[in-house]
């Protein structure tokens, strides 16, 4: 029994704040690591410009097909641009775009996952076999498909993110909603008379929230992963914008002479992908691990 | 139609729950009135159908239907009421409060913000006050230190703690009627005693209507100012607490009295007398009356002819569906058993111990 003493200290720490989810992540070394990756990349999407040695398309033509030096550390790519410090204000492109996207696509897959779970019966039917239809075809083929339609543009990589992702976080959240929505808890809560706004976002929403944010930070892993590969395609964001992705292509010609063009960007992709996976899996073992939701 | 007296109403209600073996009645031509800040017991053995009634006065019974009757609140038919509707009498005019508190809590949302859902749902409070209405309201059922608590999630609570809380719940938005089904169930005896106090003063003082559902007579004789004894899905006795304590009228309610233990009792001066056989099963009920094939008075009118809800006493409101129960009330004819005369005897001692301590000890004696 908790409740008598008063001698207790007020504050009580609930599993689930969001201090104590940084010190499990930083409890093992995998995930600490992936997790100081993510943030060292969020630091530069943030503070990008302030780090960057030189300007964003600045051509130095008397250093253009530089290797990796001094003055220019990752080198110089064909035109003359500072490898360095395309690569540090590509973070920033890539990550809102990515982090926008998943975001979207997590608030879309929740809204049709709740409704989808709570309701059941037809209405499920038609929005998980439609879900079905799209996840049927491979990720990278919607995309393009999807930007033949729209053109290639900014928006249009979004939209590509949250029609690719909504059907799986609304899986997710739907498995999640079928267990819990025959929880005693849910009917009090009806019978309290909660409104049905109250019982999906209030009720049940926070049991979805573990696995939740589990399945969107591999979800945004996998959209850096997808944004890089659309620029790479040359489908996605268009040149000149520091997209990794399109460096990698753009540097790709010219692999044999200026290999660091390509490498850097390309390792960048890498680092910045398995960072955010590391760290969702140490999400996941946080959860896993029993300290939410008894 | 007449006007219907009372709060709550139920009326020739039948319930059958559909099944492989086809619909099998679960309750069977159910009346029951509460008045207006009336506690009612509903006492039944387990299966009997007593959670069927309280599910669907609240209209919220699974794979079950209400076949016959209705059920009257305010002047309104519960039964017909369209679904919209009955979302508005949840909680604000019928508040339920269910058996287990833990399962009936959200784990992942604070004590606090659950009851403030509540109040904010149906008292249309902003965010800020309603969370300092539910620290009053949990200070209001003695919960101590209320702010640590409305921070703390459910599991962190006992469970007493946690039927506290569905009780503050319930009791916040001042509801005229309260649903109790078998509340104090998981807990043990001394903190059911506490929540029993709680209850009791806690409805007194608002006037409140309650119809508490259980199995546990000793609890009923403690806050129930009326009793609805149910056996096998049919009321069969009917009466003010009191009364039917001092003198049951249905064969199954004294074999009910019977085999509850007394506190003051020793082992060797009465042995309980458990009531031979069982419940019927819902598919299985005898043509006569349904308790008869257990009923140590039975005659051959009651193996033929089912009885009706008599009236046994006008005055005070009794009822029981009994062949017998003239010859009962009069103690004529060998109704009279064994058990029956030991337990009289030890009425004797309790209305001595009435005497010197006051109506309630008497009730108290029927504490498991």
């Amino acid at each position: 029994m908790t409740s008598n003493g008063s001698s207790l200290p007020t504050q009580l720490s609930p599993p689930s704040s969001r201090r104590s989810i940084l010190r499990e992540l930083f409890a093992r070394p995998a995930s600490a690591l992936g997790t100081t990756i993510f943030l060292l990349f969020v630091l530069l999407a943030i503070c990008g410009p302030l780090l960057a040695p030189y300007e964003l398309n600045q051509q130095i033509y008397s250093d253009a097909r530089q290797a990796p030096s001094a003055t220019h550390w990752f080198g110089t790519d064909n035109l003359g641009r500072d490898v360095f410090s395309r690569v540090i204000l590509g973070a920033r492109d890539i990550l809102t775009l990515s982090g926008l996207g998943t975001l979207l696509a997590v608030l879309s897959g929740v809204t049709f996952g709740l409704i989808s779970g709570y309701y059941g019966g037809l209405l499920d039917e038609l929005i998980m076999r439609f879900f079905d239809s799209l996840l049927a075809m491979p990720a990278l083929l919607l995309a393009l498909l999807l930007l033949g339609i729209l053109g290639p543009a900014v928006s249009s990589v979004m939209i590509v993110i949250v029609v690719v992702y909504t059907p799986i976080v609304a899986r997710v959240v739907r498995s999640v909603v079928l267990s819990v929505k025959t929880k005693a808890f849910v009917e009090a809560a009806r019978i309290q008379g909660e409104s049905l706004w109250r019982i999906l976002f209030r009720e049940i929403l926070p049991s979805v929230l573990p696995a939740l944010a589990v399945e969107a930070s591999l979800r945004f892993s996998y959209a850096i992963f997808l944004v890089a590969s659309l620029g790479f395609l040359g489908v996605g964001v268009q040149p000149p914008s520091p997209n990794w992705g399109l460096m990698v292509n753009e540097a790709r010609q010219h692999v044999s002479q200026l290999p660091w063009a390509l490498y850097f960007p390309a390792g960048a992709i890498a680092i910045v992908v398995i960072g955010v996976n590391l760290m969702a899996d140490g999400l996941k073992r946080v959860w896993q691990g029993g300290t939410v939701g008894k | 139609m007449e006007s219907k007296p009372g709060l709550l109403h139920v009326e020739d209600l039948t319930v059958a729950y559909h099944t492989g073996a086809g619909w099998l009645e679960a309750v069977r031509d159910f009346t029951l009135t509460i008045a207006p800040g009336q506690t009612y017991g509903l006492v039944g053995e387990s299966g009997s159908g007593k959670s069927t009634i309280a599910l669907t006065i609240m209209r919220y019974l699974r794979n079950g239907r209400s076949r016959q009757g209705a059920v009257w609140f305010n002047g309104r038919n519960l039964l017909t009421l369209p679904p919209h509707d009955m979302a508005h009498i949840w909680g604000k005019e019928i508040s339920f409060v269910p058996q287990d508190p833990l399962s009936a809590l959200n784990p992942s949302l604070r004590i606090g913000e659950q009851i403030a859902e509540v109040l904010r749902q149906h008292l249309h409070l902003d965010k800020k006050s309603a969370a300092a209405r539910a620290i009053a309201l949990l200070d209001m059922v003695r919960i101590p230190d209320p702010p640590r608590v409305a921070a703390s999630y459910p599991h962190q609570l006992s469970g007493g703690m946690q039927q506290r809380v569905m009780i503050a719940m319930a009791l916040s938005t001042e509801p005229p009627l309260l649903i109790l089904d078998e509340p104090t169930t998981n807990l043990d005896v001394t903190t059911q005693a506490a929540v029993l106090d709680l209850l009791r003063e806690l409805i007194a003082a608002r006037q409140t209507a309650v119809l508490y559902v259980t199995h546990n007579l000793g609890v009923v004789a403690q806050v129930c100012d009326r009793v609805a004894v149910l056996y096998a899905g049919e009321l069969v006795e009917d009466a003010p607490t009191h009364a039917l304590y001092r003198q049951p009228l249905h064969p199954y309610t004294q074999g009910l009295l019977d085999s509850v233990p007394q506190l003051g009792q020793h082992k060797a001066q009465i042995q309980l007398a458990a009531i031979p056989g069982q419940i019927p099963a819902l598919g299985q009920r005898p043509t006569g009356c349904v308790f008869a094939p257990r009923c140590p008075l039975a005659v051959e009118i009651c193996h033929a002819e089912r009885p009706f809800l008599d009236t046994a006493a006008a005055e005070n409101g009794r009822f029981v569906r009994c062949h017998r129960w003239p010859e009962i009330a009069a103690g004529e004819g060998g109704v009279k058993k064994e058990g029956r005369r030991e337990r009289k005897r030890e009425e004797g001692r309790g209305k001595r111990r009435r005497e010197e301590g006051g109506e309630r000890r008497d009730c108290c004696r029927w504490r498991i």
